[in-house]
């Protein structure tokens, strides 16, 4: 399996996305991306890496910088399966069915307790005078 | 030693990026009469640039240190006519995704040297335009890790 792998920076400005760049080094390009987000000229620059598998003609783009005016710069490690995973491990886990016969059987317990605690009480006090 | 000659290799193609950068801030391409030579410094003998024509890419300038390393002054010439395997004409591989994409472009790579080893290079490309837009100009760069790039 043969893989080309490019790696593109794309700035926004003004709501629109353009390609800027192209690089073969990883290295220089997630470089140049991090400067380019600190001249706070974008609104949003992105590094990205295309791999190109030359046998079957698929490619996999997975974003490895992102930084935006309002939010910290950060390297990424994450395909587009990966980011698709992860927003849907993040989602919130549905709510958990009430266990009514656990919370019955818990209530009961605890009256038994008070109302025996009280009866301990009674029994003292009266052997006591 | 050959993390150092990466990082330097890498300066001078981001270095070049840079100054091409500030010569159009609002993201038009800059005009070649916008280069100075004077500006550009030390990197100058590694550099080139091109005339893009209805018809051919020529050489409008070529650093002293590629014509030292390529045996002859391709000045005036077609890029076309570059030897195939040499620096130069890896340096100019590029040129028609530049001239299709209208953005810069870095490669790096291996060529042959004279004496038959393989030698790795790193190189840019850089679009230019009269009129902010078409391109009508490159100017490149490439270096590699032979003495006399260093």
């Amino acid at each position: 399996m043969a893989n080309l792998i490019v790696y593109e920076i794309h700035t926004c400005r003004q709501g629109a996305w353009k390609i800027d760049s192209v690089f073969d080094d990883r290295e220089l390009a997630v470089q140049e991306a991090e400067r380019m987000a600190r001249t706070q000229r974008y609104s949003e620059v992105r590094a990205v890496e295309e791999s190109l598998d030359e046998d079957t003609q698929r490619s996999v783009t997975r974003t490895i910088f992102r930084a935006s005016r309002d939010a910290p710069s950060a390297r990424e490690d994450r395909s587009e399966e990966a980011l698709a995973a992860l927003r849907k491990v993040r989602r919130p886990p549905p709510p958990r069915r009430k266990n009514v016969v656990a919370q019955v059987i818990s209530r009961t317990l605890l009256f038994g307790a008070i109302v025996a605690a009280g009866l301990g009480l009674i029994y003292f006090i009266n052997s006591s005078f | 030693m050959t993390i150092d000659i990466e990082v330097k290799e890498r300066r001078f193609v981001q270095h070049l990026l840079i100054y091409w950068r500030e010569l159009a801030p609002d993201g038009v391409l800059p005009s070649r009469r916008r280069i100075r030579e004077a500006e550009i410094g030390d990197m100058w003998r590694c550099c080139f640039t091109l005339d893009i024509g209805s018809v051919a890419a020529i050489f409008t300038h070529i650093g002293a240190t590629h014509v030292a390393h390529y045996g002859a002054d391709l000045t005036g010439r077609p890029a076309s006519l570059v030897r195939p395997g040499t620096l130069l004409a890896a340096a100019v591989d590029r040129l028609g995704d530049v001239l299709a994409r209208r953005i810069p472009i870095t490669s790096t790579g291996t060529f042959i040297a004279p004496g038959g080893d393989p030698v790795p290079y790193r190189s840019i490309l850089l679009p230019l335009a009269e009129d902010g837009n078409e391109v009508s100009g490159i100017l490149g760069a490439a270096n590699c890790r032979l003495p006399e790039f260093r």
